[in-house]
C-alpha cells in the first residue's frame, strides 16, 4: 500500500483528490456549526419546552449569523435571586440560575461573550441584604463577568461589607468598576474606574457611574462619589479614545440623565441606563448621535444581549432576552442559592437583626388552633386551604426557605409582610412558636390573643370589653369599603410577585368561612 | 500482498457525500425535530406561491401617558388580514398586569378568529397600574397563522403615578460614631392635585424615640420638581444624637398626613450600625469573628494582602498608627500615611501585611491548639491608644 501512495502522490488528479476532499470536510465542519449557531434554550431543554416559552416570550436571535462577539447587559436586579415570585416558577422570569445557564447556551454556540452588569444587585438593606450582595457578587464572579457598577441601594451596605463583597480574590481582577465611586475614597483603588476588554478581536471599553441624581441618597461617610460628568471627562481620557471598537456606559440615573451622558459623551455607543420602565422595549432606541439606549427592566427578569458582526450596514443587532424557563436551572447557582440559604439558618433571626416589633395594634398572637375553639367551622375550612400548610410549603423547597424572612412573612403567623420582620408574639421559629406556623387566622383578622383569653375566661372583662375585642377582630366583605379593606390585606401577600395571577373573586371561594358568630356560654 | 486504491475521482465524489452529510445531517436533524409551529397550526407551507394570510398592524405599541395606581385602561389595536386566505387567530401570552380581551369584529370565538382576506380585527388590551409606580411597560402576544408573523407583541407603556413616594424609600445610616452626631433625611411626594396636610410625624421605636428628633417642612418647589409628576410633600429631616449604644439601628419614621378624604400614614424604614471610631475593613478582615483570616500560606511562594483601617468621630485625625509587635514573625506590616475620603468625615489608613518568601514557618490558626496571632498597634487615638489585630495563620515550610 505505501508503494502505491507514494506511486499516487505524485499524480496531479491524486493531489486535486486530495485537496476536494479537504474543502469537502471543511464544507461539512463549517455547516455544523452553523447549525448549531443559534442559541435558543438551555442544555437538556426539550423541544417542547422550548416551543412553549418561544410562543409565549417571543423567538430570538432570528436571522443572527454567527456575531463576531455579544455583549450580555443585566442590571437591577433588585436581590431577585430566584425567578421574580415564588409561585410556579415556571411562570416566571429571571434569577441568576437561569442568567447563567443562557451565558452556558451563548458559549455552546460558539458565540464569544462578555457580560456586564448595570448594578442594582440589591434593593433593601438589613443583615440579610449584606448576605445576599456577597452571594450575588460571588455568583456573577463565577459566571465571568467583565463589568459590575453600583447601584444607591448597593451603596447603603455597610463599606466593610461591600468591600469585602467587591475587593479582588486572589490575584483575579475584580469584576466591579465605576468612574465616579471610590469605596474607601477613589483613590484607595478597591475598584477600577474602567476597563478594556478583548474579545472576539474586538475591544470594548466599559465603565460605569452613579448619576447624580441618586448620589444624594448615599448617606456613607466612607465611600466617595464624584460628579458623574466630571469623573467621565477623567476616565474618558484614560480610556484613549480610538484604542476601542465600542465604549459601554453603564449608568445608574433616571432616563434623562443617560441621554445627557450620551450626549456630552458621544464616543459610548452603548449607553446603559437605569430608571425605565418594568420591561425592556423590544428595540433599543437609537439617539440622535447613534448611540444605542439600553434599558434592562426590574428585577432581572431580562437581559439585553447585543451582537457585533462584521457586516457593513448591519453591523449591531439587539435582542432583549427573557430569562424564563426555557435556560433551565444552572447546578451551580443552585449550589449558590442553597449556601445562601444555610447562611440565613445559621445566622437565625437575631444574627440577621431582626427583633419583634409591636404590632400596630399592640396586641399579641394566640394561633389558629386557639380560634378554633369556638371558630370551628372557619378553623376547618382553614385546615382544608393551602393557608394551614404554608410553613410546609418552604420546609419542601429545594434548598429550603424556612430560615428566609423574605420568605417567612407571609407563611406564617405574625410577621409584617411586606418588611420581613416579626411583630412582637408573632412566630420566631418551629422550637419556640410552632402554635405559630403557617399562615392563620390573625394574619387577616389580626392580634387575637386577648380575645382568645377573654372569650375562654382566663381574663376577666366587662361585656363591653369583651365586645369591643370581638369588633376588632371581625371582617366583612358586605361592604364596599369592607371589601376593599379585606381585598387589601390579601394583597399584601399575594402581591404581583407572588401571585400574578390573584383575582379575589377567584381565590375567595377557596377560604370562604362566612359563618354566623356563636354567643360562647358563661 | 499488494493493495491496490481505487480511481481518486471515485474517492473524491465518496468523501463529497461523506462531508455532506456529516455537515448538513446535523442541520436537518434539528430541523426536523423542532416544530415550527404546534397546536392548530400547521408548519410553514411549503408552496409560498399560493393563497396566503398576511398580518398587517398599523401600531404595535401604545403610549397611554398616565394612569393612577389601581387605574385601569384599555386600547384597541387593530389586526389586518392584507392576504389571500383566512387569517386565523389565537390569544397569546401577557405580561403580569394586561389581558386580552375577547376580540371585536365579525365572528365569534373569545379565543380565536378567523379573519377573512381583507378584513379586519380589532385585538384590545387592557390593563390595571400596579406596582410601586413609575415608567410601566407590559406586552401582550397572539398568535397568528401568517408564516412571516406567527406571533405578534403589542406592547402598552407609560408611567403610573403612585398616591405618596418616599425618596429613599428607606434610610440607612452606615458606620455612625458612637461619640458623634448624624443626619439623615427623607422627602415624601405626594401625586395628588389636592395638596397634603401632614398630621403627625415619630420614631416608631420608643427606645430611639429620644435619640431621633424628626423635623419637617413642606417640600419647595425645586424639591418638586426632582420628582417628575408630584404635586406635594414633605421634608423630613432627621438629627441623630451621639451616644447611641453600638451595634445596629432598627426602626422607621412614620408620617401620618391627610390628602383630601383620606388619611394616609407613610413609613419609612431606618437602619444602621452604630460604631466605635476604629474599623478594619478587608475581604480577609472576618467581622463576625473580628479577625484577620489569612489562612495557611506556603512558606516558599509567600502572601502580600491588604486591609485597611477607617476612624471617624472628632479624633480622626490624631489617628496614626504606629507597630508595636506582631505575631507570628514571619509577618511583616506597612502602614500607609492617613488619607481622607471625601468630604473628610472618615480617614482612611492601609495597612499592608506580607509574609515575604522564606518566612519562617509558624502555626497561630486560632484554633484550640493552635494560638491566634496578632499585630499590636499604637493608634493614635485619646480613648482607643492601642488597637490588637488578631491575625489566624498557618505558615507552612
Amino acid at each position: 500500500m505505501h508503494c502505491h501512495l507514494q506511486h499516487i502522490s505524485q499524480s496531479i488528479t491524486c493531489r486535486l483528490a486530495r485537496i476536494t476532499l479537504l474543502a469537502i470536510v471543511l464544507v461539512g465542519i463549517l455547516s455544523v456549526r452553523m447549525s448549531a449557531a443559534t442559541p435558543d434554550r438551555g442544555q437538556g431543554i426539550s423541544d417542547t419546552v422550548e416551543e412553549e416559552f418561544r410562543q409565549r416570550n417571543g423567538s430570538l436571535f432570528t436571522d443572527w449569523p454567527t456575531p463576531r462577539a455579544v455583549l450580555v447587559i443585566t442590571g437591577e436586579l433588585d436581590g431577585y435571586i430566584e425567578p421574580c415570585g415564588c409561585t410556579g416558577k415556571e411562570n416566571q422570569k429571571g434569577g441568576l440560575s437561569r442568567r447563567q445557564n443562557f451565558l452556558t447556551a451563548l458559549k455552546s454556540a460558539g458565540w464569544p461573550v462578555v457580560a456586564v452588569d448595570l448594578g442594582g444587585l440589591v434593593k433593601r438593606f438589613g443583615r440579610q441584604a449584606e448576605v445576599k450582595y456577597q452571594s450575588i457578587a460571588d455568583g456573577l464572579r463565577q459566571m465571568g463577568y467583565s463589568g459590575i457598577g453600583f447601584g444607591p441601594a448597593d451603596l447603603r451596605l455597610p463599606a466593610e461589607e461591600l468591600v469585602a463583597a467587591v475587593a479582588p480574590v486572589g490575584n483575579e481582577p475584580t469584576p466591579f468598576l465605576s468612574a465616579n465611586v471610590g469605596l474607601l475614597g477613589l483613590d484607595a483603588n478597591i475598584t477600577p474606574r474602567f476597563r478594556v476588554v478583548e474579545i472576539g478581536g474586538l475591544r470594548i471599553g466599559i465603565t460605569s457611574v452613579l448619576g447624580n441624581s441618586k448620589s444624594g441618597e448615599i448617606r456613607n461617610a466612607a465611600i466617595e462619589v464624584t460628579a458623574a460628568e466630571a469623573a467621565l471627562r477623567e476616565v474618558v481620557k484614560l480610556m484613549q479614545p480610538g484604542l476601542c471598537d465600542h465604549y459601554v456606559l453603564l449608568s445608574w440615573g433616571n432616563p434623562e440623565e443617560a441621554r445627557s451622558l450620551a450626549e456630552s459623551f458621544p464616543q459610548f455607543d452603548i449607553v446603559v441606563t437605569a430608571g425605565g420602565a418594568d420591561e425592556p422595549p423590544s428595540k433599543l432606541p437609537v439617539l440622535e448621535n447613534g448611540a444605542r439606549l439600553v434599558e434592562l427592566g426590574h428585577k432581572g427578569m431580562f437581559a439585553v444581549t447585543i451582537g457585533f458582526f462584521d457586516t457593513k450596514d448591519d453591523s449591531i443587532k439587539s435582542q432583549r432576552v427573557p430569562l424564563d424557563a426555557r435556560w433551565g436551572e444552572a447546578e451551580d447557582m443552585i449550589d449558590l442559592l442553597a449556601t445562601y440559604q444555610r447562611q440565613l439558618e445559621s445566622l437565625s433571626l437575631e444574627g440577621l437583626g431582626l427583633s419583634p416589633v409591636r404590632h400596630q395594634t399592640g396586641r399579641r398572637f394566640a394561633g389558629s388552633d386557639a380560634c378554633g375553639d369556638c371558630h370551628a367551622y372557619a378553623y376547618e375550612v382553614w385546615e382544608n386551604s393551602s393557608h394551614s400548610y404554608a410553613l410546609t410549603t418552604l420546609e419542601d423547597q429545594e434548598p429550603r426557605r424556612d430560615s428566609d424572612p423574605e420568605c417567612l412573612s407571609c407563611h406564617v403567623v405574625g410577621w409584617a409582610p411586606q418588611r420581613y420582620e416579626p411583630f412582637e408574639g408573632g412566630f420566631l421559629s418551629m422550637q419556640k412558636t410552632p402554635h405559630l406556623a403557617h399562615n392563620g387566622c390573625e394574619n387577616c383578622h389580626g392580634p387575637a390573643a386577648a380575645h382568645a383569653a377573654v372569650e375562654r375566661g382566663d381574663v376577666r372583662a366587662s361585656v363591653t370589653e369583651r365586645d369591643r375585642l370581638r369588633e376588632e377582630l371581625a371582617m366583612s366583605i358586605d361592604t364596599p369599603e369592607s371589601k376593599t379593606k379585606a381585598i387589601s390585606n390579601c394583597l399584601e401577600c399575594h402581591d404581583l410577585d407572588n401571585s400574578p395571577e390573584f383575582d379575589f373573586e377567584d381565590y375567595w371561594p377557596s377560604v370562604d368561612h362566612t359563618e354566623e358568630v356563636t354567643e360562647k356560654t358563661e | 500482498m499488494k493493495l491496490s486504491l481505487p480511481n481518486p475521482w471515485f474517492v473524491a465524489i465518496i468523501a463529497a457525500i461523506l462531508g455532506s452529510l456529516t455537515g448538513s445531517g446535523t442541520a436537518l436533524l434539528r430541523a426536523t425535530t423542532t416544530p415550527l409551529r404546534t397546536g392548530s397550526f400547521g408548519t410553514r407551507s411549503a408552496n409560498s406561491s399560493g393563497p396566503r394570510p398576511v398580518a398587517e398592524t398599523p401600531e404595535t405599541t401604545y403610549d397611554f401617558g398616565r394612569v393612577s395606581l389601581g387605574g385601569t385602561g384599555s386600547h384597541a389595536f387593530v389586526v389586518r388580514n392584507a392576504g389571500t386566505a383566512p387569517l386565523l387567530i389565537t390569544k397569546g401570552t401577557t405580561s403580569c398586569t394586561c389581558t386580552v380581551s375577547d376580540f371585536e369584529g365579525e365572528g365569534e370565538g373569545k379565543n380565536s378568529r378567523t379573519v377573512s382576506a381583507g378584513d379586519e380585527i380589532i385585538v384590545r388590551i387592557e390593563w390595571t397600574g400596579k406596582g410601586e409606580g413609575g415608567p410601566f411597560r407590559q406586552r401582550a402576544t397572539i398568535l397568528t397563522n401568517d408564516p412571516d408573523q406567527p406571533e405578534i407583541a403589542f406592547a402598552i407603556e407609560g408611567t403610573v403615578i403612585p398616591t405618596w413616594k418616599a425618596e429613599p424609600n428607606g434610610i440607612m445610616v452606615s458606620g455612625i460614631s458612637a461619640n458623634a452626631t448624624s443626619q439623615a433625611e427623607v422627602k415624601i411626594y405626594t401625586f395628588s392635585d389636592q395638596l397634603p396636610h401632614l398630621n403627625n410625624c415619630r420614631i416608631t421605636d420608643d427606645s430611639f424615640a429620644d435619640r431621633i428628633v424628626v423635623e419637617s417642612r413642606p417640600l419647595t418647589q425645586d424639591e418638586l420638581q426632582e420628582e417628575p409628576e408630584a404635586k406635594g410633600g414633605f421634608f423630613l429631616s432627621l438629627d441623630i444624637a451621639s451616644g447611641l449604644p453600638l451595634g445596629k439601628i432598627r426602626t422607621a419614621v412614620e408620617a401620618s398626613f391627610s390628602l383630601g378624604e383620606e388619611e394616609i400614614t407613610a413609613v419609612v424604614p431606618i437602619a444602621g450600625i452604630v460604631s466605635g471610631d476604629l474599623m478594619l475593613v478587608g475581604r480577609k478582615w472576618d467581622r463576625r469573628s473580628n479577625a484577620l483570616r489569612l489562612g495557611t500560606v506556603s512558606g516558599q511562594t509567600g502572601l502580600n494582602t491588604k486591609i485597611f483601617l477607617t476612624a471617624k468621630g472628632e479624633f480622626r485625625n490624631d489617628v496614626q498608627p504606629r507597630v508595636v509587635d506582631i505575631v507570628p514573625e514571619g509577618l511583616s506590616v506597612k502602614i500607609d500615611p492617613p488619607s481622607q475620603i471625601g468630604g473628610g468625615d472618615v480617614v482612611r489608613i492601609g495597612i499592608e501585611i506580607q509574609i515575604p518568601p522564606g518566612a519562617p514557618p509558624a502555626n497561630n490558626l486560632c484554633t484550640e491548639t493552635a494560638k491566634q496571632g496578632y499585630i499590636l498597634l499604637e493608634t493614635g487615638h485619646p480613648k482607643t491608644p492601642t488597637l490588637t489585630i488578631p491575625v489566624c495563620v498557618a505558615i507552612a515550610e
